[in-house]
């Protein structure tokens, strides 16, 4: 069975070793990072499934190290404060998951909240994902529309011809329509106009 | 649609929430202005004013209102930056009556390459840049050290290091850099990225920009990434060779000559014994600190002889072996600690004043210069580089061209700095000395 990933960043050494004795004992694999340096570090190599970041992290601000993890994809975060203030709210908006976990930690309270977090967190990251593609495929379809439109204009086909001599294009050099028309824009286009 | 106007078009639909008006000081460290989007009109109308004073080098209390001229071609929105985006624009330092500011080491660029086109060239530089990537330990300090704390697996930066390189790499080329090779380099932790020539200012700022690039993607990777020469006795230091070559003002190389026998023109010998015959004299400027002149001891592939060659790897100056419109030459005792601006001013002119006064090389090397006993070294000509930044300063004091480069008021800031350096560093008691003498004496 898959066992979950959690590094746990917090610069107290007692602290770091209460949240991962915790998490431990509910039967999670944790990894300890001491700073925000170590925490970059040990994400990038580990690409764990979630990283709880304490709030006074030394080395970084817990705000910067929390967005770098997101934006590069690398984890999602959670974040560990003894106050809860209007500005710590307004920064955990920004992240994937609205939710963080608050000193002194409550075993059953931290076990909700992670489970809340982690399957929220991989329905974002599917959905992102499913974003992703589908902009890639829009983009994609814009691109040959503009082709096919410059085909009708400069060689007088229809549109139907247009698509053809795309499609054979896309074949016989073997690679994706979309990179056919990208090609033909350039060729009939060379001024380098695509968005 | 005027250029300004362009601009405040695509800062809006790019949705660029802070710009940074980007300058350098005279010891090449990059300073920002930061400013919201709505004060852009402004600053691209010429009139952010920043206190001189609060800067190093630049000017003394009573002068201190200075002028910020965004050069608007220069302006690039950081990739790693979202909601808000951020961008900066490089910018020349003007005084307040409307003159360029002398204390702007990109103005005193500026004036040499005006000087060089008076004389009908632009210069073209492709730079090499080296540096170290290393870890940090829990005070965030940068350490040598290759094992990182409370290890679970060894994150040491040699692993790490090749992916932060593949990231600053992408980075730069969303930036607009063309990057023609990346790569690990001799030493444990030591990377080098290279990217396409351009026309000298362009690859001055250029350089500036790649350095904080690195800094920022070393540190999203929890890395500090360092431009210093020689960090570490024994191994590889960090080189900044400068590849150049002069074009007239059509574009055509002019280093280029199909009839010699080197396929190398006038133009490039009588370039070429300028920068030999005032080499000394910008070491000041190229290899800038204490720690430069570690780097530049025989046995780790760093220059310590001036001279040239084509087949050498060892000279200061080295002819690659391509012809045609790639035709140049390679200077390779510069370091990443020279501020990009004066470094090329100073080498500029010094090629300049070899084409000025028609001066000739000596012959090129073909032995390897490292096993040539002081007598060959002599009948070869050959001088060395100075070997401490006190001798490198006392040969910039005594050098017209290299200080024409600079300007009289960067000459004196530069210097002062420089000898300030040097005392702060000789005062100081270091292990070694208490190694090797608190025993023994």
């Amino acid at each position: 069975m898959h066992r979950e990933k959690i590094l746990v960043a917090d610069s107290s050494e007692v602290s770091r070793k209460k949240v991962c004795d915790m998490l431990n004992r509910q039967g999670y694999w944790t990894f300890q990072a001491t700073d925000g340096a170590h925490t970059l570090r040990v994400a990038r190599k580990l690409k764990p499934d979630l990283v709880i970041i304490d709030a006074g992290i030394w080395g970084m601000s817990a705000a910067e190290l929390g967005r770098i993890i997101e934006t590069d994809n690398l984890s999602t975060v959670l974040y560990l404060a003894s106050q809860v203030t209007p500005e710590f709210l307004d920064m955990i908006q920004k992240r994937h998951v609205y939710a963080y976990l608050t000193k002194p930690l409550q075993s059953r309270q931290m076990g909700q909240i992670l489970d809340f977090a982690m399957v929220n967190a991989r329905k974002i990251a599917s959905l992102t994902d499913k974003v992703t593609r589908l902009e890639r495929s829009l983009e994609g379809r814009k691109t040959v529309d503009r082709a096919k439109g410059l085909l009708m204009d400069q060689k007088q086909l229809t549109e139907q011809e247009a698509y053809a001599y795309l499609r054979r294009k896309a074949m016989d050099n073997g690679i994706t329509l979309e990179q056919a028309a990208e090609a033909i824009m350039q060729q009939l286009q060379p001024s380098g106009n695509s968005a | 649609m005027s250029q300004k106007e362009a601009l405040l078009k695509k800062v809006k639909e790019l949705e660029v929430g802070f710009i940074h008006l980007q300058f350098t000081d005279i010891m090449g460290v990059m300073k920002n202005v930061s400013i919201l989007t709505d004060q852009l009109d402004k600053a691209l109308d010429n009139e952010m004013m920043f206190d001189g004073s609060s800067i190093d080098g630049f000017v003394r209390i009573e002068e201190s209102d200075m002028y910020l001229w965004p050069d608007l071609d220069t302006f690039t929105v950081f990739p790693w930056t979202s909601q808000p985006k951020e961008a900066r624009i490089i910018c020349d330092v003007y005084k307040p009556d409307g003159t360029p500011f002398v204390g702007c080491p990109r103005n005193a660029l500026k004036s040499v390459l005006k000087e060089a086109e008076e004389m009908g060239y632009t210069m073209n530089v492709g730079p090499e840049c080296e540096f170290f990537l290393f870890n940090t330990d829990e005070q965030g300090n940068p350490t040598l050290d290759t094992h990182d704390n409370a290890g679970y697996f060894d994150l040491a930066p040699i692993d790490l290091g090749g992916s932060a390189r593949l990231d600053m790499v992408n980075v730069l080329t969303e930036m607009g850099f063309e990057i023609e090779a990346s790569h690990h380099e001799v030493a444990p932790g030591q990377h080098e990225i290279d990217f396409k020539y351009a026309d000298a200012l362009t690859t001055a700022d250029n350089i500036m920009t790649f350095k904080m690039a690195v800094r920022i993607v070393a540190q999203r990777h929890g890395l500090h990434a360092t431009f210093m020469p020689k960090p570490r006795f024994g191994i590889n230091g960090s080189g900044m060779h400068i590849n150049l070559s002069l074009a007239t003002l059509e574009g055509k190389n002019a280093f280029y000559d199909e009839v010699d026998p080197m396929q190398l023109s006038a133009t490039t010998y009588a370039f070429l014994a300028g920068v030999i015959k005032n080499a000394r004299g910008f070491a000041a400027v190229t290899n800038p600190t204490v720690n430069s002149y570690k780097r530049l001891v025989p046995g780790y592939e760093a220059p310590v002889m001036i001279a040239w060659s084509a087949s050498n790897r060892s000279p200061l100056i080295r002819i690659p072996a391509k012809r045609g419109n790639s035709t140049r030459i390679e200077l390779r005792n510069p370091d990443p600690s020279a501020n990009p601006y004066l470094a090329l001013a100073a080498i500029l002119r010094a090629g300049l004043d070899g084409i000025k006064n028609k001066l000739t090389p000596p012959d090129p090397v073909v032995t390897n210069l490292y096993e040539m006993n002081d007598e060959e070294r002599s009948l070869n000509c050959i001088d060395c580089l100075p070997g401490s930044l006190f001798e490198a300063v006392q040969e910039l004091a005594k050098n017209d061209v290299i200080k024409g480069a600079l300007g009289p008021h960067i000459t004196e800031k530069f210097m002062d700095a420089a000898l300030y350096e040097w005392k702060k560093y000789s005062a100081y008691v270091s292990q070694w000395e208490l190694d090797r003498y608190l025993r023994k004496f």
